[in-house]
């Protein structure tokens, strides 16, 4: 019997068996039975939004996707990439694994797929995620808790003109549960030794609140067996010949010397083994909080580079990243209804820890080259929202950064300190063949921002609402830039919504593009986009509610490698893009009946640069659209159906691999819910079914995509050009199951 | 990575987290939090606050009430809780079954003790709260400003909770006494 043979046949038992069990009462989507509350915890009851301002969706000036915490239960959401994935606009090159040393590759509505997409903003209660130096979206995968969380909000479109940096493609801010009272818990076991353990503890001790969140996530991976590999680059290959560079047992240097492993097939897959840890912990008064965040991930690097340059299935082929916040948030009110004042006041660490890195199979192959980094900022941020009127409001609000900076420091062999700037045994001088274990000292930069911002919402009648407001940033690295936003909202009646919406948003030239000795650039100036946005919502009372969304953005000065032979790399970084996108977005979210609900969401996109006209984006799919069904048909009992088709997908030049196109791909997901087990309220249990027909699908390589792997013989070119793989394989069929308990 | 990691590092979170749980010695209940746009949790709420108000209100004999020796909660017009509404029909308040049913007409709710005035309603509420002033029967709603025109609870949205706004004078008029629980966590206006 095939493998897929049993997970099923165990899954159909596994649901008659429960299904068996599960009692029968009226069909309502409520895991509370309010009926059993007394009056005073109906009245304690928390009604949460949550915004910058606390405004409703149809209230914000904005195209915002909400995810609550009852969807995150229901689709046994993992990670914020399978959120992601069930939204329209993101088209992924690696999902939860294969990111590599970065965190992750994906684009939204055609902006990013860059390296650790630096062009998303990630925050989690308003404290930016992204890395200090390198602008990468980080905390998007297993390192991220989700069983914390209250909402996340997804913010389509600029976002600089209130948060800064890094929202040009948009904005994914997490927002986690305040004052929870409780202990509650979940196990997770899946395939290949997955195993996730996430408690949530809160309680009073007189007016002060605390909360803790823990989670650790592990699992072996699945090696990347059993994914589509058609072109072979992680699979039916044999070591190189020979090493063309090596340091033997002596340290002295040597080239084109014989392979020991010589003849001997390279293990097929690659290392996607999971090690996440990651822990929240604030105490809250009224008025003040204070908290203390930590993640840390030690994944496999994945599909990210090929397998027969890289010894990708090596136990230390890893990447290894942590961070660090303590914060301290106050809310004020200056005015009773009025005035209100906040204040964050925040000191972060991102590390790069020292085991992370691989050994290449052609050269230096009993030797690990790996990356270490660690960098910190101070951030200060004062709000003062004044509501001038009942109809008019005032946001203003500065921010003072400070930040410390390291690059990524790259040595070869020796396990370095990871927080220091130093290696005693560098890259850079050993590849040259000038020795091993030669000390480098990297610079250390100082960098200082400051940004004011100013924002007027007001009403010029009951349907006619404006907001317009703007940013100024002044960066120590990249001046000054403003960052304006404007916006319209008209409502016909209770039904019909229209928005108008104009941004703009930069991201600051990261610390590699401004200071790398070979082709870093001092003189960039942050990319900026444009982005002019129609939004058209319609509210069926009591059945649900349809949105369509028709957007236009221009991206300029966009930095990218320019060739200049004046540099030893034949290239340097210069602002030099300037690329246009536009597309049309639906999303409609029904409830037919009380115990069923249905959305769906389609995009389509397109986008030419200077030099060509109206087109596919590379990497994107024209048309992508996403289904779900939640069904209730009774109380304890609880169906979820999601269905992701992407269409096909166009492919850079560079990529040798796909003739311009890479073929669609539909996916689907189920996800089945018990509650009241064994009569217990306090008990769940949850089993889910991920890529049910164990359909074959791949990211698009990364970037360039530009391995060509005909061009690899041992013998003769054990290094051929390019070292991305033209796709991502992904995983088959996979199941999870999961057990909850609250208390 | 091994079991035996899984199981060591978890034993570490469960007996730190058990150390806070212990060092407290109260385990409190979760605090039920509900998001403001999902309308159907907010409306069962809703409708476990029209059971609760059967224990908390004294209604005089009601002839209806003495014959089928239950309580009538009732909704007037289109009916928003949908299921959530039929999940109250067999349980119990002051001994009494409770049902509910949906009315159309003035004269089916006047069988009705509690009787909530859906929205769909607003344009006739001022002869619908008419006809209903002296009678004993505990008018509730979502309609704006419901208890200053004529009503006796109405819900409001405040910051972070659903809101009770109590009218006393217009409970006084129909003859219902209010219990001071159910005052002390609503707005009371007379």
């Amino acid at each position: 019997m095939t493998l897929i043979k049993q997970k099923n046949l165990l899954c159909v038992s596994l649901f008659t068996l429960l299904a068996s069990n599960s009692s029968e009462i009226f069909a309502q989507e409520a895991k509370h039975d309010y009926f059993a509350l007394s009056l005073e915890e109906l009245a304690n009851i928390k009604v949460i939004t949550s915004s910058r301002r606390e405004q409703s969706i149809d209230d914000s000036y904005a195209n915002i996707m909400v995810v609550t915490k009852e969807m995150i239960e229901r689709r046994g959401y993992r990670n914020i990439i399978e959120i992601l994935e069930d939204l329209p606009g993101f088209d992924f090159a690696t999902y939860e694994d294969g990111g590599g040393e970065y965190p992750v590759h994906f684009l939204n509505r055609g902006i990013g797929g860059d390296n650790g997409n630096t062009r998303l903003l990630v925050m989690v209660d308003g404290l930016v995620q992204n890395h200090i130096s390198f602008n990468w979206a980080q905390g998007l995968t297993d390192e991220q808790m989700l069983f914390d969380v209250e909402r996340i909000e997804v913010v389509q479109g600029p976002g600089s003109s209130l948060y800064g940096a890094q929202a040009v493609s948009g904005i994914i801010h997490i927002i986690t549960k305040q004052k929870f009272k409780g202990f509650n818990g979940k196990l997770l076991l899946g395939e290949d030794n997955t195993q996730s353990l996430e408690l949530l503890f809160g309680d009073n001790i007189g007016s002060v609140h605390y909360q803790l969140a823990l989670k650790t996530y592990l699992s072996d991976g699945d090696m990347g067996h059993g994914r589509p590999d058609p072109g072979n680059f992680f699979s039916n290959n044999v070591y190189p010949d020979i090493l063309t560079a090596n340091y033997d047992a002596n340290g002295n240097y040597e080239t084109n010397v014989a392979n020991p492993l010589a003849g001997q097939m390279i293990p097929d897959g690659f290392n996607n083994s999971k090690d996440d840890q990651t822990l929240r912990f604030k105490i809250s008064t009224d008025n003040m909080q204070l908290g203390i965040n930590y993640w840390e991930k030690q994944d496999g690097l994945g599909s990210y580079v090929v397998g027969y340059e890289y010894d990708a299935t090596a136990d230390d082929f890893i990447t290894h990243h942590s961070g660090f916040t303590v914060y301290m948030k106050n809310q004020t009110t200056l005015i009773d209804n009025k005035v209100n004042w906040k204040s964050d006041l925040w000191y972060r660490v991102d590390s790069q820890e020292s085991d992370t890195g691989f050994r290449y199979t052609y050269r230096f192959n009993q030797l690990k080259k790996s990356y270490h980094s660690s960098s910190s900022q101070v951030g200060f941020e004062n709000q003062i929202d004044w509501k001038l009127d009942k109809n008019k409001t005032v946001t203003v609000g500065a921010r003072l950064l400070g930040n410390r900076q390291t690059e990524q420091v790259v040595s070869l062999g020796q396990e370095q300190n990871g927080n220091a700037s130093t290696t005693n045994s560098s890259w850079d001088i050993a590849v040259t063949g000038a020795g091993l274990n030669q000390e480098k000292v990297n610079e250390i930069f100082d960098e200082n921002e400051t940004a004011v911002y100013a924002l007027l919402e007001g009403q010029f009648s009951e349907q006619l609402s404006y907001s317009i407001g703007t940013r100024y940033s002044n960066g120590s690295d990249y001046g000054s830039t403003n960052t304006p936003r404007a916006g319209l909202i008209y409502r016909t009646d209770d039904e019909w919504i229209l928005k108008a919406l104009y941004g703009v948003a930069f991201r600051q030239p990261s610390l590699f593009e401004l200071r790398d000795e070979f082709r870093g650039a001092m003189d960039l100036t942050p990319e900026k986009i444009n982005t002019y946005e129609l939004e058209l919502g319609k509210r069926f009372k009591d059945l649900g509610q349809v949105k369509f969304n028709l957007f236009y953005s221009n991206l300029k000065d966009g930095i990218n490698l320019i060739a200049d032979s004046s540099r030893a790399g034949g290239e340097r970084y210069a602002n030099v893009d300037s690329s246009y996108v536009r597309g049309l977005s639906t999303q409609l979210n029904l409830q037919p009946l009380e115990h069923l609900s249905v959305y769906l969401n389609y995009i389509f996109q397109q986008g030419r640069t200077d030099e060509q006209g109206w087109g596919r984006l590379s990497h994107t799919a024209k048309h992508k659209a996403n289904f779900g069904m939640n069904w209730q048909p009774w109380q304890t009992f609880n169906v979820n159906f999601r269905v992701n088709y992407i269409g096909d997908r166009k492919t850079p030049e560079s990529n040798q691999f796909f003739d311009g196109r890479a073929p669609g791909y539909q996916k689907v997901d189920v996800v089945l819910t018990w509650a009241d087990l064994f009569d217990n309220p306090a008990l769940s249990t949850q089993l889910s079914l991920n890529n049910l027909f164990d359909e074959d699908y791949y990211g698009i390589g990364r970037q360039a995509g530009s391995s060509n792997r005909n061009e690899y013989d041992p013998a003769l070119n054990p290094d051929p050009l390019g070292f991305i793989p033209a796709y991502h394989p992904q995983p088959g069929q996979s199941i999870y199951w999961s057990l909850s308990f609250r208390m | 990575m091994t079991g035996v990691n899984l199981i060591s590092r978890s034993l570490s979170l469960v007996t730190f987290s058990f150390l806070f749980f212990i060092s407290n010695s109260l385990v409190a209940q979760s605090e039920i939090t509900v998001d403001s746009e999902n309308q159907i949790e907010i409306n069962r709420i809703k409708t476990a606050y029209l059971y609760n108000f059967l224990k908390f209100i004294d209604l005089p004999p009601n002839q209806s009430t003495a014959e089928t020796n239950s309580f009538a909660v009732c909704v007037l017009g289109k009916d928003p809780f949908g299921l959530a509404l039929d999940a109250m029909s067999g349980r119990k308040a002051k001994g009494l079954i409770v049902f509910s049913k949906r009315v159309t007409t003035i004269a089916e709710a006047r069988a009705c003790n509690i009787l909530y005035i859906s929205e769909s309603e607003s344009e006739r509420l001022d002869l619908i709260l008419k006809s209903f002033e002296q009678s004993a029967i505990l008018t509730v709603s979502d309609i704006r400003q419901f208890s200053q025109k004529g009503g006796i609870i109405g819900f409001v949205k405040n910051a972070e909770r659903i809101g009770l706004e109590i009218n006393l004078n217009n409970a006084r008029k129909a003859n219902i006494k209010i219990s001071g629980l159910l005052l002390e966590i609503a707005e009371v206006i007379e």
